[in-house]
């Protein structure tokens, strides 16, 4: 039985999995099912990580989902299909930011000074949604790569600490620890950022 | 989960930000959290990051990519993905891009066509995303991403707004075929055009389409508008000189514009990267004093100091 994505309930059986032997035993047309059922979630989580407009998103993308393909040989059904894909989409994402890191964060200075004019709902508000990410892009850039990696499946994955913990290998202290230290760096990261401060603070 | 009186010794409760997104904290509990979210700005944001970002995921069914990711995979090895707006050309891209705008704001057509030499795609990179929005918004499948249920305390409630998705790329041209003109187009139309061109990432069409409308309805609203469009365009990558005329022209034919301050905004950061600091300094002091409650306050108040 799987567990669930946050509270550890039971899942029903993951109709991917069931594709799992066949495709291992070299069956493409399941590979193929497997992989085009996985390919949006990994999509989607590298341009979370990347951002959307990232000019590396294409190969980030394919290199995130040819290591889904090479992992699922070790696939051990301890979450879905797609959780797993996800799980090795953010670790390959964020590899590819650190590796990229120089270009990504002056786009994402840039993006974060160019926002500007708020909306009556600040909450909903397009620019200040995009303020908010650019944000924790640019913190995945400082954090320590243990922290980085469990900060972002924290928040891209919402995973719970049981589940990151499961997913790293930490034991669940360090897994908080972790994300405590992240989340301090976060905190001052926006203390230091007079305008996203003064987003952030009206929303008390 | 019981409530434990949370302090601020503990600096973030995770146990209690996981059971909120269960929806298992007691009544206590939640005033805890509550007063804790009230203190702590970054647990606040966390909170919010998972719907935002959820926007930023969201893939549609169509997107091409999803192909090539599929195929590439498949065949056990990366694929070009050839989409416009996603691969700058380094190599004299940035020139040419100069050229384009410096055409542009002569009134040439030829702007347009030098620009799309380059494949468009470092403008797309640095266009600011607030002129990215579509007006028109689509409805997009979700990844299949698993999503709990949301707070059940009333911090910040959040509703998703519809995911913002440019247009399907399309494969990119090299040489740029001059797209019909609008012979019969209202300034609206105009305008709905090119930004409809922008956000699909077809700067060619959409630089024509601004300059059509600035030839036909000079003065007219969405031509005001455009300027400070272009104004940001040009801060972002072109040359600033022509970023900070095109702010002045709005502001002179416009002073109380609604896009007034964003213009103001505009107009201090390409006198700052033009290293005109007495003009910067007045332009910072007019916003502030024309617009006190900026967004940009806190930095124009950040400038100022550092000027003296």
């Amino acid at each position: 039985m799987l567990a669930n994505a946050r509270g550890g309930g039971p899942l029903a059986p993951d109709p991917l999995a069931e594709l799992l032997d066949d495709a291992n035993a070299g069956n493409r047309d399941s590979l193929g099912r497997i992989l085009s059922a996985t390919a949006p979630a990994v999509l989607g989580v590298v341009r979370v990580i990347l951002g959307a407009d990232n000019p590396d998103v294409p190969d980030v993308a394919q290199e995130s989902l040819l290591a889904v393909k090479d992992a699922l040989r070790t696939f051990r059904g301890e979450a879905s299909l797609t959780q797993y894909a996800r799980q090795i989409a953010v670790r390959t994402a964020l590899a590819a930011r650190r590796g990229r890191g120089a270009r990504d964060r002056l786009l994402e200075r840039f993006r974060r000074e160019s926002a500007s004019a708020p909306s009556e709902d600040q909450a909903v508000d397009p620019v200040l949604r995009a303020r908010r990410t650019a944000a924790f892009r640019t913190l995945l850039d400082e954090l320590p790569e243990e922290q980085a990696e469990t900060f972002a499946m924290r928040v891209v994955l919402d995973y719970s600490l049981d589940q990151v913990s499961a997913a790293t290998g930490a034991p669940i202290n360090t897994v908080r620890s972790r994300v405590r230290l992240a989340r301090e760096k976060l905190k001052l990261k926006i203390e230091n950022d007079p305008d996203l401060w003064e987003v952030l603070k009206g929303e008390a | 989960m019981e409530g434990r009186g949370v302090t601020t010794i503990d600096l973030h409760p995770e146990d209690m930000l996981d059971a909120a997104r269960r929806g298992t904290l007691t009544a206590a509990a939640v005033e805890d959290l509550r007063a804790h979210l009230g203190r702590c700005v970054a647990c606040r944001m966390s909170l919010t990051l998972p719907d935002d970002l959820r926007v930023e995921a969201a893939v549609k069914d169509s997107d091409p990519l999803l192909t090539t990711m599929v195929r590439g995979a498949m065949a056990g090895e990366r694929i070009a993905h050839e989409t416009r707006g996603y691969r700058a050309r380094a190599s004299g891209t940035g020139r040419r891009v100069a050229v384009a705008l410096a055409l542009l704001f002569v009134g040439g057509s030829g702007g347009a066509a030098v620009w799309s030499m380059g494949g468009a795609t470092l403008a797309r990179r640095f266009v600011p995303e607030i002129l990215q929005l579509p007006r028109h918004r689509e409805p997009v499948r979700a990844p299949s991403a698993p999503h709990p249920n949301h707070l059940a305390i009333s911090v910040e409630p959040v509703p998703a707004p519809a995911p913002v998705l440019a247009p399907a790329p399309t494969r990119p041209q090299r040489l740029h075929v001059s797209p019909p003109a609008l012979p019969h187009a209202s300034a609206d139309d105009l305008f709905v055009e090119a930004n409809r061109a922008r956000r699909a990432g077809d700067y060619p069409l959409a630089l024509r389409r601004y300059t059509e409308l600035r030839r036909s309805y000079p003065g007219s609203r969405e031509e005001l508008t455009a300027r400070v469009v272009v104004g940001d365009l040009l801060l972002a990558e072109g040359p600033t000189r022509d970023a900070l005329a095109s702010f002045d022209s709005y502001l002179a034919a416009s002073p109380d514009g609604i896009l007034a301050e964003e213009a103001l905004v505009g107009r201090a950061s390409a006198l700052m990267r033009l290293g005109r600091r007495d003009e910067e300094r007045g332009a910072w002091a007019q916003l502030l004093r024309l617009h006190p409650d900026s967004v940009q306050g806190a930095r124009a108040r950040r400038r100022l100091a550092e000027l003296r």
